[in-house]
């Protein structure tokens, strides 16, 4: 089967600043794919480009088979998109607004986005501009859903969100996404969320693609050895082979897709004394995106 | 689709629209009553040979009027727009990014035209009572090209508007502002009548102008 999102070989430059190094990635059919990155890591410069908001300097994006900057509009109505920040018309109530997109997409089903509404117990009467950002996050992502798109790509969708509102946000993506028909990409700041929604992971680095994967396949290779702070030694990370070591005052701790074998012989390789209690610990997801980014 | 997009524009700005209307009908009101004022006050045959055969020019005062109100709508309809990226929204709509932008200068067109055309009137019908009608005609085409002028206006500020890098903002206004000028170099009895046709074709080819900045805007152009 053919990449629902696929790029390939992204390069773009603000002025002289790059953004992007050479980024190629895909994402499969059915699949709910995390974008990941620090701020600046090039993540909305991505986005952008998917959507046909950015040009790139070199590489290409296709969408659904069709270059992002060309999209035809049969496949505009087949891809639904969250801008960040929710962005919405503040004129329209909520009817309105569902009277106002109805028309562009065969696939609409209504019943979806006021199935919404009610459970938020927003009125049909209800002035977007009158809403909290929560309630609004929830109108946009109602619109999204109601499309009844193949695609959905959420930018940032958990800015401005308290919990409650991120945890149902995420529950709605997950119900939705549950048939494995719809291919999902989203981008956030809170790790911990996705950690049992994204079924890949990909994240970025200082314009580069850092790790491509799939996300149980992360959480269970992704290792952190923890063990008692002895010695002289500085904090030290190697990108290349997504190896961190981290001084604490008692504990330091090493992180890496290693064994514990390997994990030992990779402190005696930097001069690290192991040191006693060398033990595996458990991490979220929000720990390894730490670790493999940096903390700073 | 159209249907759809108009009445977005139409719920986004009716009040405006209304308040537009309004002004637009109360200027033309205030107008006419010092049209039967100056009629009261004076002969009407001082008055008649003032304006017929010396060509004074009694409508001088509402010159800018449409220039201001294409300026203002062009402004209301558009800066939103640009605040928080909104236009993202309708450039992902399912229909070419060049349709859903003209189809919005069409909805801003018909909300002005609709915003003349009563004062207009009411310029017209006022006027019917003291002047003949080869005089009347006079006054209409003296009239056209400001029209033409606010609709002119209208699509620059829309051009300039959605242009998004500041610099060529600026640059897009020095060229409005001069463009614009055309319109009111002379206002004298049908100072434009034969150029009221190039006039006309130059207006229309406006329309292009803010579809290339629609255009910029999607393509991230000063991002």
């Amino acid at each position: 089967m053919n990449p629902v999102i696929e790029c390939r070989n992204l390069v773009h430059y603000f002025g002289s600043k790059p953004a992007l190094k050479g980024v190629s990635w895909k994402v499969e059919p059915g699949r709910v794919c995390g974008l990941l990155g620090r701020n600046g890591a090039g993540k909305t410069t991505t986005i952008n480009i998917l959507n046909s908001f950015l040009t790139p300097s070199s590489g290409q994006c296709l969408l659904l088979g069709e270059d992002a900057h060309r999209l035809s509009p049969a496949v505009k109505a087949r891809i639904g998109y969250l801008i960040e920040g929710h962005v919405q018309y503040g004129f329209f109530n909520v009817h309105q607004l569902e009277r106002f997109y109805a028309p562009f997409y065969e696939k609409w089903d209504p019943a979806i986005y006021f199935h919404l509404m009610d459970k938020l117990d927003i009125s049909p009467k209800q002035h977007v501009s009158t809403m909290s950002c929560g309630q609004r996050s929830q109108v946009a992502l109602g619109l999204v859903l109601a499309q009844n798109p193949d695609l959905i790509i959420f930018d940032d969708y958990s800015m401005g969100l308290d919990p409650g509102y991120r945890r149902l946000f995420v529950e709605v993506i997950r119900d939705y996404a549950a048939d494995g028909k719809r291919t999902i990409l989203l981008t956030s700041h809170i790790i911990q969320d996705l950690e049992n929604l994204i079924e890949d992971c990909i994240i970025y680095q200082r314009g580069k693609v850092l790790i491509d994967m799939e996300a149980k396949r992360l959480m269970a290779d992704f290792r952190k050895y923890s063990f008692d702070t002895k010695g002289d030694f500085k904090d030290s990370s190697d990108d290349s082979r997504n190896l961190r070591v981290e001084r604490g005052e008692k504990r330091s701790a090493i992180y890496g897709f290693l064994k514990p074998e390997e994990a030992r012989a990779e402190l005696g390789k930097l001069g690290v004394p192991a040191g006693n209690n060398f033990q595996q610990e458990s991490i979220s997801l929000e720990d390894m995106f730490i670790a493999l980014t940096g903390k700073y | 689709m159209f249907k759809s997009l108009l009445y977005k524009e139409w719920i986004k700005l009716r009040i405006y629209w209304l308040l537009l209307f309004i002004v637009n009908l109360a200027f033309c009101g205030f107008l006419c009553l010092r049209l039967r004022h100056v009629f009261r006050i004076n002969e009407a045959m001082a008055v008649w040979s003032n304006w017929i055969f010396k060509g004074y020019l009694f409508y001088r005062i509402c010159e800018y009027v449409p220039l201001l109100l294409g300026v203002v709508l062009g402004c209301l309809q558009f800066f939103p727009e640009t605040l928080s990226k909104r236009l993202r929204l309708v450039l992902h709509l399912p229909l070419g990014e060049s349709r859903a932008a003209s189809i919005h200068l069409v909805a801003g067109l018909l909300m002005l035209s609709t915003v003349y055309l009563p004062g207009l009137a009411l310029i017209a019908v006022s006027s019917s009572f003291y002047f003949p009608p080869d005089f009347q005609a006079n006054l209409l085409l003296t009239y056209t090209p400001w029209l033409l002028g606010g609709l002119a206006a209208y699509l620059l500020t829309a051009f300039t508007v959605l242009e998004p890098t500041w610099r060529l903002r600026v640059v897009y206004l020095l060229f409005s502002a001069a463009l614009l000028r055309l319109f009111f170099l002379e206002d004298f009895y049908n100072s434009y009548l034969r150029i009221m046709l190039s006039l006309t074709i130059c207006t229309s080819l406006l329309f292009v102008f803010p579809l290339l900045s629609t255009y910029r805007f999607g393509k991230g152009y000063g991002s």
